[in-house]
């Protein structure tokens, strides 16, 4: 247990500083590999976790993301380096993670300890009834899927229909013409 | 390479046959990992992107302008609204057999590729919806992005 | 017949057929004649619902003790499906008319159809994890709708408002994460089954301050509120009355309900917290709107203003509930705040309706280039009118009623000093709408605007009928309020009793 603790929290570091360098770096093609770097942690942490659905959909989720990052960035230049540094909102930013941080270690005590999932507890629990009866309620031996689309089907179907609206959303916003008749409130 | 492609001409010869080749064996891996979803780690959201994977291949190796011709702006939509609406239809015939979203199929021996009723459709429903729509968004950015520069 | 997954699925079924109509192109008259049928047969649907008794849904079959998502038709949800389903109605045959000036009308009505379906979602749902991918389609829909337009000023207004759309949403989903570790469950009525158990856990004061972040800013209460007034004035007319009309409600206010009252159930904290949220977003929102001359940005801050009248109210009637004070009090504090909730919904949604149809003949949103409208436009000149008294709390109009119960709610609380500053927002409020009277429909038409006229039936039925309601809203409060409201007010004030009505025993 103590091995995969160090391993995640190895990775948790190693994603933080991706991240922190994502947003720092003035080059836009290296912030895009160290946001696929970070994704990458991210599947890295779910096999540890023995979350093999999980780290597969991570993994190619990430590498199609970054594919089409770097094919929209490839050609471009970020600006945003120009904007000169806001001390005080940096420092408001600062306190206000902190104050965060601080409240979520005084507070996450009181939470489920690392090792212990939920299905295993004494007390009868949601996914420990989904475990129980995954197999002979649904049918499907692999029991992320049962849960995925038959216990929680409609959640999935919420899910399927977050993407779908953010892709008609998307193409409703890169539309090369907007309004129709006399340009409004000009 | 980055001038051509930004031309949208494609690269070259020996790159786009290889990644139609590569293509196929995408599509095959990608539809193996929908279709198992129920019985092996996997299912329509990880399938779904493997499946665009394959297309997105494609159209980086041969460029916009070919892949303009055989491919409207509209396509990835379709297919993703009509992959949900199978989905959705899913779901409302189970609403007719007793209950909105019952698994209403047998659900045959485990571990067999027919088992589990309903979820191996819903699987493959979502696996096309998934990849109509991740090509969808490479599309917008990637394809048709310089359609309205241009006519812009 | 079960037909509470048909207010989802119904929605969802258009929405996704949109994108084939379009390639199709299909006839004008046959997408817009499937959106006025669809919105029409929902407001019939839910109509029909109120008569109706409380019930639950287990979708899939999977009911405790293998717990799956339940579908909830309890008073509150019903209330706020109606108010959805009415203002989307009119919405759509506002957009008939309205949408010819945007391109891609199968974009609009796909996104449409979506936000409504993320709407009825979290309106139904009776579990957190399904409430926050509701919330998110919901959100979503709404961030692409307020870009509609595509011009520079919109997609600004819209990336602000999804940057802090997006912060919120991840803190309601830590929000959920930590309650699952907690309780183990998703399902609201099995967490609210032990909520009392967990309840003085510091780990508790953290998920209440995650949900009141998040749901506040779905909610713009002040101090999240800085993304609504570019937000909201952005999207086109119809889309401005339902952000403002019913997504800041049933995506924030009615969460926040749902989840203090019924969930984690009321405590004097929690309710004084409600209170002063609403106080403050009631003050400042009208402070900031007195000075706009943007027609749709003005009203935008009043829908932070008048939101706070709920939320004030509401929290009066959490804390006389907490601290043991009168039954009828709380009663009458929850059932004003939900009486001046629907009054919102209504008069708002006709007053951004108004501000459309007159942007689509005059072509400006600015009051200082308007002026003498009234004249040329009759019927939205009467509608603008009624909607204005009504916001202003002017007798007989609804706003009158629901404003001058929550004072009499608040003053029997013993709230004093709140009750003054209802009626010193109150007066603010009809200042600000006087100078709307005053640059937009009385005055000398300016001779750009000579050549204007009503804009159509289309657009001015819409109108006129949100402003009979704010009329009748009113007056024949006494016939409907025990069908609308007593159930709404019922199932608030029962509480944690939630759990019991859903779980039995």
């Amino acid at each position: 247990m103590t091995a995969i603790l160090i391993g995640l929290f190895a990775l948790l570091i190693f994603m933080i500083v991706a991240c922190l360098i994502a947003i720092e770096t003035r080059d836009l093609l290296s912030a895009v590999v160290c946001v696929g770097a970070a994704g990458f942690g991210l599947a890295l942490a779910d096999l540890l976790l023995s979350a093999p659905d999980l780290a597969l959909t991570q993994m190619v989720v990430e590498f199609i993301c970054v594919v089409v990052l770097i094919r929209v960035v490839v050609t471009r230049q970020d600006h945003t380096h120009e904007t000169p540094k806001d001390t005080f909102a940096l420092a408001a930013v600062v306190l206000c993670l902190g104050l965060f941080l601080a409240a979520c270690g005084f507070t996450f005590a009181a939470l489920r300890p690392f090792g212990a999932p939920l299905f295993a507890g004494p007390e009868p629990t949601m996914a420990g009834q989904y475990v129980a009866h995954g197999l002979p309620d649904t049918g499907a031996v692999n029991y992320v899927t049962s849960i995925l689309l038959d216990f929680r089907g409609y959640d999935t179907l919420g899910e399927a229909t977050v993407i779908f609206v953010s892709i008609i959303g998307a193409y409703a916003v890169l539309r090369s013409v907007g309004r129709i008749g006399h340009a409004s409130h000009k | 390479m980055q001038a051509t492609s930004e031309s949208g001409g494609g690269l070259s010869p020996i790159v786009k046959t290889v990644a139609r080749w590569m293509a196929g064996f995408i599509l095959v891996f990608g539809l193996s990992v929908v279709l198992y979803g129920h019985l092996t780690p996997g299912g329509g959201f990880a399938g779904g992107v493997v499946l665009s994977a394959a297309f997105i291949l494609v159209v980086l190796s041969h460029g916009r302008r070919e892949v303009l011709q055989i491919l409207s702006e509209r396509a990835p939509t379709i297919y993703d609204g009509l992959a949900a609406l199978a989905f959705l239809l899913l779901a409302v015939l189970g609403y007719a057999a007793g209950g909105f979203f019952l698994n209403f199929l047998p659900k045959g021996q485990p571990f067999q590729l027919w088992s589990g009723g309903i979820i191996p459709l819903c699987n493959l429903a979502i696996g096309v919806k998934v990849g109509a729509c991740l090509f969808g968004v490479f599309a917008a950015l990637a394809v048709f992005r310089h359609l309205h520069q241009r006519s812009a | 017949m079960e037909t509470l997954p048909l207010f989802i699925a119904i929605p969802l079924a258009v929405a996704f057929l949109f994108p084939v109509f379009e390639k199709l192109s299909l006839r004008r008259a046959l997408l817009d004649g499937l959106a006025v049928l669809a919105t029409a047969a929902l407001l019939a649907g839910s109509l029909g619902l109120l008569a109706q008794p409380d019930r639950v849904y287990w979708i899939g079959g999977w009911a405790p003790p293998v717990t799956g998502i339940n579908l909830v038709s309890d008073g509150l949800s019903r209330l706020m499906l109606v108010v959805v389903q009415a203002i989307s109605f009119f919405s759509i045959v506002f957009s008939l008319r309205y949408m010819d000036r945007y391109s891609s009308r199968g974009f609009y009505y796909g996104l449409f159809f979506l936000l409504l379906a993320g709407m009825n979602g979290v309106v139904l749902t009776g579990d957190l994890f399904n409430l926050f991918v509701f919330i998110e389609i919901a959100a979503i829909a709404s961030y692409a709708l307020v870009a509609f337009g595509c011009e520079s000023e919109e997609l600004e207004a819209s990336f602000k408002y999804l940057v802090l759309g997006s912060v919120s949403s991840a803190f309601i989903l830590l929000g959920v994460g930590m309650l699952y570790n907690l309780t183990g469950t998703l399902n609201m009525a099995e967490v609210a089954a032990k909520a009392p158990a967990l309840s003085g856990l510091p780990i508790m004061a953290m998920v209440g301050a995650c949900f009141l972040f998040g749901f506040g800013l779905k909610a713009a209460m002040v101090p999240f509120h800085a993304w609504l007034p570019d937000a909201h004035p952005s999207a086109p007319a119809p889309i401005s009355a339902m952000l403002s009309g019913v997504l800041i409600k049933a995506g924030g206010v009615y969460v926040l309900f749902r989840l203090f009252f019924s969930v984690f159930g009321m405590d004097l904290l929690y309710a004084r917290v409600f209170m002063a949220l609403g106080a403050v977003s009631m003050l400042i929102g009208v402070l900031l709107a007195v000075g706009q001359w943007d027609f749709k940005r003005l009203l935008a801050y009043h829908s932070i203003s008048q939101m706070g009248y709920v939320l004030l109210s509401v929290g009066v009637g959490g804390e006389v509930l907490a601290r043991g004070g009168p039954t009828p009090v709380a009663a009458l504090a929850v059932f004003a705040g939900l009486f001046h909730l629907v009054n919102h919904a209504a008069f708002k949604s006709l007053l951004f309706l108004c501000s459309g149809s007159m942007e689509y003949v005059t072509g400006t949103r600015q009051l200082a280039e308007m002026g003498g409208l009234s004249r040329p436009m009759p019927l939205t000149g009467l509608a603008c009118r009624v909607a204005a008294l009504s916001i202003s709390g002017i007798p007989p109009f609804n706003g009158f009623w629901s404003k001058l119960l929550i004072i009499i709610a608040i003053v029997q609380a013993g709230h004093y000093a709140l009750a003054a500053l209802t009626v010193l927002v109150s007066f603010l409020t009809l200042l600000s709408f006087i100078k709307v009277q005053r640059y937009a429909l009385e005055g000398p038409l300016p001779e750009l605007l000579r050549s204007v006229r009503e804009a159509g039936l289309a657009m001015s039925l819409p109108l006129l009928a949100l402003a009979a309601l704010c009329l009748l809203g009113g007056l024949l409060l006494p016939l409907y309020a025990g069908a609308l409201f007593t159930p709404a007010q019922e199932a608030m004030l029962s509480g944690l009793n939630y759990a019991r009505a859903i779980l039995g025993g």
